[in-house]
């Protein structure tokens, strides 16, 4: 495959955009009326579905605090090579059991024990960034099921490429196979969550990664956090509505 | 499974006695369906239909693949049937399996005696190459009558799945084969042919076309019938003690039904916009 | 006979006109085959069943009720019984042509098989009255030694005789039929294999005796709908037929094994 220049002359990247500057992201909740969060996650042409179901009663074993269970799958459709990910696929899980671990520092598992939370995760669209979308739309997954947090989670992604480092990488960055960092913040401490490091970097390159996906995620929970407002503010408006209709009648 | 009470179901038994059922439908009523295409830009065609509150998502890939055997088709058609984790806890595992393959088989068995695709143009090169079209079928949400959904779904994404125009070039023998780069030299499929299923449950002494979950978990029977835009059947599968006169009955329906069926779907697709 | 032999071992890709017009049907359309029964034919099962319908040979073990294997999750699965199947085709019976195609042979279950365990539960699970056998499992286990057509009935049909062999409470005893629809528009009772892959479309019926239902009907290939109605009414009528000598060949057996009373 001919070596693209992924930041041309003038600093625009494959897609048009400028190295600090996030993707155009659309998240829809509460989309599956029988499940108990959901959300649709759009990421430029990434595109997640998240799933939450929970707080459910757990048969098989007792534990004082609740558990969760997290299952990723990748559609066949979803990236432009048709692959069978099924769901005991090494990459699915590892990318489940990550993003577990993640959400069980961040529920506060001690207000439903004896149960279980059940996180399914279908990436539709592969267009990079798959795990921190994943993480974004399971936060607002969470947020739509009701489940108590500590915090919103928000990930974003961050590279090095060419002597600069981008924020929020597409697919045919992130197959160049430089340093790339995941990275997941508590919204308002902006305290690190989880992060995962591709390929090597030195300690400076490093830190850069760090302070950009910072950045990222902030731009990322604005969008986020606007939506889920819309959602709550939509909620609240038909509620009055039946009220009100109730005290006429 | 989904739970129903004895309460529940007592109700649900009465009311489609009196010829309405839950939801207030007719008995042989299909749900509000709405529809997308071109869902998937990474796919060659593909649809989104909710039907009630079953969602389906399918993706067709369009490949050039060897001829298998002896089969003189131009195009091979190969489903997968595939129920998200989050559309029920329930189809994980085997379970998963043997109702996946199940559904895998009856549309294959319809299609390949609906015959949808002795299309000429199709022909690559009779004996070695052929089209192979991958369908891909995503259940996001389960809300009772999956087959119809998934039936509705891949028809719709098959007429909406551009064939990359080739070029044959024959030099000593060998073929070679050039698919055209160009986005715009692509070809539609014609599937006025494709078969879509019709699904009845039998509840109480009735049939019901299109259940929904609780009608699916009290009955005591489903039958499933591929027809195609001529009326004629080309898969059924059937489960459970269906009566023979009723049989008779229901295949006038069916046949009415699936006409008025096709032609909405072919229409909406056309006119581009969702029911 | 040895032509066809030939043309197996040969390059599988003979296509399958050639074979239909060398074919002649030696017994009238709607007659079935020669059929042959026998129950108990596996002594350490609960019941078995061994049915062969012209050339298909097909026989059925149950073992049940028992209790269940595998326990899937959740009381309340098991408070009714379960039925399981599993079907293996011997490694030297016809191959159908579908089976050339998905068979992985020797590598576990293929996915025909499969297929056609699912389907035979569900013949059987309505029939099989499963409130009397709460927290049990009746387990198939059903081995096709030779296909020549008309598999699953001949399936249905020693699953039948197995399940009366194990004295496992029925509704009735289910008799099955397949009626193929030739080229020519004729309606062919129980095809053999070249009638089954030259036809352009198949129907099997399986119903319980004295009971005007159906259990199940499978059908491939594209028919309007009055030949199929009246393929299916065909099937029905010859089924009642083949499962009357069932009955009568079951109260034999009956008669057969009674020990004669103490006090005469």
């Amino acid at each position: 495959m001919p070596r693209e220049e992924l930041i041309s002359p003038d600093g625009l990247r494959t897609d048009g955009r400028r190295p600090l500057e996030i993707r155009k992201v659309t998240c829809r909740m509460g989309i599956l009326p029988r499940a108990d969060g959901s959300c649709h996650l759009e990421m430029g042409n990434t595109i997640v579905l998240a799933t939450v179901y929970g707080p459910r009663e757990l048969s098989s074993r007792q534990s004082s605090c609740g558990i969760i269970r997290c299952e990723y799958s990748m559609a066949s459709f979803a990236s432009t090579d048709r692959r069978r990910g099924k769901r005991s696929d090494r990459n699915s899980v590892e990318m489940a059991s990550s993003i577990k671990k993640t959400f069980e520092n961040v529920l506060l598992t001690d207000l439903f024990p004896k149960s279980r939370v059940d996180i399914f995760i279908q990436v539709l669209q592969a267009d990079g960034s798959e795990r921190s979308a994943a993480i974004n739309a399971v936060t607002i997954a969470m947020v739509n099921a009701g489940i108590p947090m500590k915090d919103l989670i928000v990930s974003c992604s961050a590279g090095y490429m060419e002597n600069t480092t981008v924020m929020d990488l597409n697919h045919v960055e992130m197959i160049t196979r430089g340093p790339q960092l995941t990275l997941a913040i508590y919204a308002s401490t902006e305290r690190m969550a989880t992060a995962h490091l591709e390929s090597k970097a030195s300690f400076e390159i490093f830190e850069n990664l760090i302070a950009i996906a910072k950045k990222g995620c902030l731009q990322m929970f604005d969008v986020m956090h606007s939506s889920i407002e819309r959602y709550s503010l939509n909620l609240i408006a038909s509620r009055d509505h039946i009220a009100t209709f109730g005290s006429r009648a | 499974m989904y739970a129903v009470s004895k309460a529940e179901k007592a109700y649900l038994l009465d009311t489609i006695e009196t010829g309405t059922r839950l939801d207030g439908r007719q008995l042989f009523e299909y749900r509000p369906i709405s529809l997308q295409v071109g869902v998937l830009p990474s796919a060659s065609g593909s649809s989104r239909l909710r039907l009630g509150e079953t969602e389906v998502l399918v993706g067709v890939k369009v490949e050039v693949g060897d001829v298998v055997e002896s089969s003189n088709d131009n195009v091979q058609l190969l489903f997968t049937v595939e129920c998200s984790g989050s559309a029920s806890a329930d189809f994980l595992g085997r379970e998963a399996e043997s109702w996946s393959s199940e559904l895998q088989n009856a549309l294959e068995s319809a299609y390949r005696a609906a015959n949808v695709f002795d299309d000429e143009r199709l022909s690559l090169v009779p004996g070695k190459f052929c089209w192979l079209f991958k369908v891909d079928i995503l259940v996001l949400d389960t809300g009772g009558n999956m087959m119809d959904a998934i039936s509705m779904a891949t028809r719709t994404a098959l007429s909406t799945t551009l064939v990359p125009r080739v070029h044959i070039v024959q030099s000593e023998g060998s073929f070679e084969l050039e698919i055209d780069d160009n986005p715009d030299a692509c070809d539609t499929l014609k599937v006025e042919k494709a078969p879509t299923f019709l699904t009845f449950s039998l509840i109480g002494n009735h049939f019901v076309l299109d259940p929904s979950i609780q009608e699916e978990t009290c009955a005591r029977g489903k039958l499933s019938v591929a027809v195609d835009a001529n009326g004629d059947i080309c898969h059924v599968y059937s489960f459970g003690l269906l009566d023979a006169v009723e049989l008779s009955r229901l295949l006038t329906i069916i046949k009415k039904t699936g006409k008025v069926l096709l032609n909405r779907l072919d229409e909406c697709v056309k006119n581009g916009e969702s029911s | 006979m040895e032509r066809r032999i030939s043309q197996r071992y040969g390059p599988f890709f003979e296509p399958i006109h050639s074979l239909e017009r060398e074919y002649q049907r030696t017994r009238p359309n709607n007659a079935p085959r020669s059929l042959v029964l026998n129950t108990g034919t596996v002594v350490d099962a609960a019941g078995s069943g061994y049915v062969e319908l012209g050339k298909t040979k097909v026989i059925v073990a149950v073992q049940g009720p028992r209790p269940p294997i595998r326990i899937r999750g959740g009381v309340e699965n098991t408070m009714n019984g379960r039925i399981t199947c599993e079907v293996v085709k011997s490694s030297f019976c016809y191959y159908s042509y579908e089976s050339t195609r998905m068979a992985n042979v020797g590598r576990g279950v293929s996915e025909e098989e499969r297929l056609l365990s699912t389907r035979l539960v569900r013949v059987f699970e309505p029939i099989v009255i499963l409130d009397k056998y709460p927290k049990c499992s009746i387990d198939l286990y059903v081995v096709i030694l030779e296909d020549d057509g008309s598999a699953f009935a001949a399936m249905t049909l020693a699953t039948s005789l197995a399940l009366a062999d194990a004295s496992i409470e029925i509704i009735s005893v289910v008799s099955s039929v397949t009626v193929a629809i030739s080229t020519k528009q004729e309606y062919l009772v129980d095809p053999d294999r070249t009638e089954s892959e030259c036809a352009v479309g198949l129907i099997t019926v399986s119903l319980p005796l004295h009971a005007a239902q159906l259990c199940e009907i499978q059908h491939t290939g594209k028919l309007s709908i009055q030949v199929w109605l009246s393929a299916v009414q065909l099937a029905v009528e010859v089924a009642q037929t083949i499962g009357n000598s069932m009955c009568q060949f079951l109260l034999q057996e009956m008669e057969k094994n009674e020990t004669p009373s103490l006090c005469s």
